[in-house]
């Protein structure tokens, strides 16, 4: 039998505001009722109240609270640094502290990882749309390593002398803006899916966020103004760490999947 | 004594006169104060649960899947003790006063 409109909208605001075996066990006892009472939304609004208030009832505050707590810490590791990229728009003047990158990756993958394996379920099957999305993103984070392999490499530097270097590189820009962007809608819905569904939608945002700084750490090195790129081995430190985010955020999402 | 002591009174006391189904218990109450909503009776019922006055089983319906029943448990009984007479203090109260 096909779940009615309120049952569907219960499920999904349950499953948001309450912890998932008491989201389970409430969402169980509507479709017992919705079964013997098979109404009209408006009609068992009236009676049970819109799917929001029924919930609203059921809801604790600390439990609530110490969910909306982690969200917010979570969505700030991929707003903040996607923040900042927005606010220098569109001069990049300032220099980012590129260390400043971890802080975000670690807390976004030992937060998230450590919440989900307690307050998550696990489905027997792999959710629709998990592994296609993982592969896009995949994908994103390959070209931008490839793109940093190009950047750095001393050949472009050279050629950078006779092209031209003003419109190649704000094209760039504008793609790993554009990456930037990608992977922070990304990463938002694969939170919120982990919440609402099966946990391992958390895999999508622990690549989503690791894509997104080792985007941000491209970008910045690539609007550096420092003189340090003197030397034959300038772009070593750099690639290291970006090899070390990208290891990181990978190794995250991989915990994340099993 | 708050309108929710009174409607877990109510509760209370229906599960005295034997288990119950949730949706019986709902409509019963529902029928019993209109104004009251059924998720908030629902709400009180899941916070009964949650104190160990009440307990639920799979029980069979019949013709129907299997059913969610609710029984009182011992805790659930001084709870009703408690309850009632609060709720008779609060009627002689009035009766005091001259409420009829």
């Amino acid at each position: 039998m096909e779940p009615s409109p309120y049952l569907i909208r219960l499920s999904r605001i349950a499953r948001w505001r309450l912890p998932p075996k008491e989201a389970a066990d409430v969402i169980s006892d509507y479709s017992e009722i919705m079964a013997i009472d098979p109404r009209l939304y408006e009609d068992q609004c009236k009676d049970y109240g819109t799917p929001k208030q029924a919930v609203k009832q059921l809801t604790t505050f600390a439990d609530y609270g110490r969910w909306m707590a982690v969200f917010l810490v979570l969505a700030a590791c991929l707003a903040a640094p996607a923040a900042w990229l927005l606010l220098q728009f569109p001069h990049f003047q300032f220099e980012l502290p590129r260390e400043a990158l971890f802080l975000p990756l670690l807390l976004g993958v030992i937060l998230s990882l450590v919440w989900f394996r307690y307050e998550g379920e696990r489905s027997r099957e792999l959710p629709i749309g998990l592994v296609p999305q993982l592969l896009l993103l995949l994908a994103l984070g390959v070209c931008v390593m490839f793109l940093a392999g190009i950047c750095f490499s001393p050949a472009l530097l050279e050629l950078s002398g006779t092209a031209s270097p003003g419109s190649a590189g704000f094209a760039v820009h504008l793609l790993l803006c554009g990456v930037c962007a990608l992977c922070v809608l990304a990463g938002m819905a694969g939170l919120v899916r982990a919440r609402l569904g099966d946990r391992r939608w958390v895999g999508v945002y622990l690549l989503g966020l690791t894509v997104l700084l080792n985007t941000l750490f491209l970008l910045s090195v690539l609007h550096n103004m420092a003189l340090d790129i003197a030397g034959d081995t300038w772009w070593v430190p750099y690639a290291q760490r970006m090899g070390l985010l990208a290891a990181a955020g990978v190794i995250g999402t991989g915990v994340a999947l099993c | 004594m708050l309108k929710k002591d009174l409607l877990e009174l109510c509760l209370l006391q229906l599960l005295e006169g034997g288990d119950r189904y949730g949706y019986e218990l709902l409509r019963q109450l529902h029928a019993a104060f209109p104004d009251t909503q059924e998720s908030t009776v629902y709400a009180i019922l899941r916070g009964l649960c949650r104190q160990g006055h009440t307990e639920h089983y799979r029980g069979e319906s019949s013709g129907g899947p299997a059913r969610k029943y609710y029984r009182l448990t011992c805790a659930g009984q001084v709870r009703r003790e408690e309850l009632l007479t609060q709720w008779r203090m609060l009627c002689a109260a009035l009766v005091q006063m001259g409420v009829k």
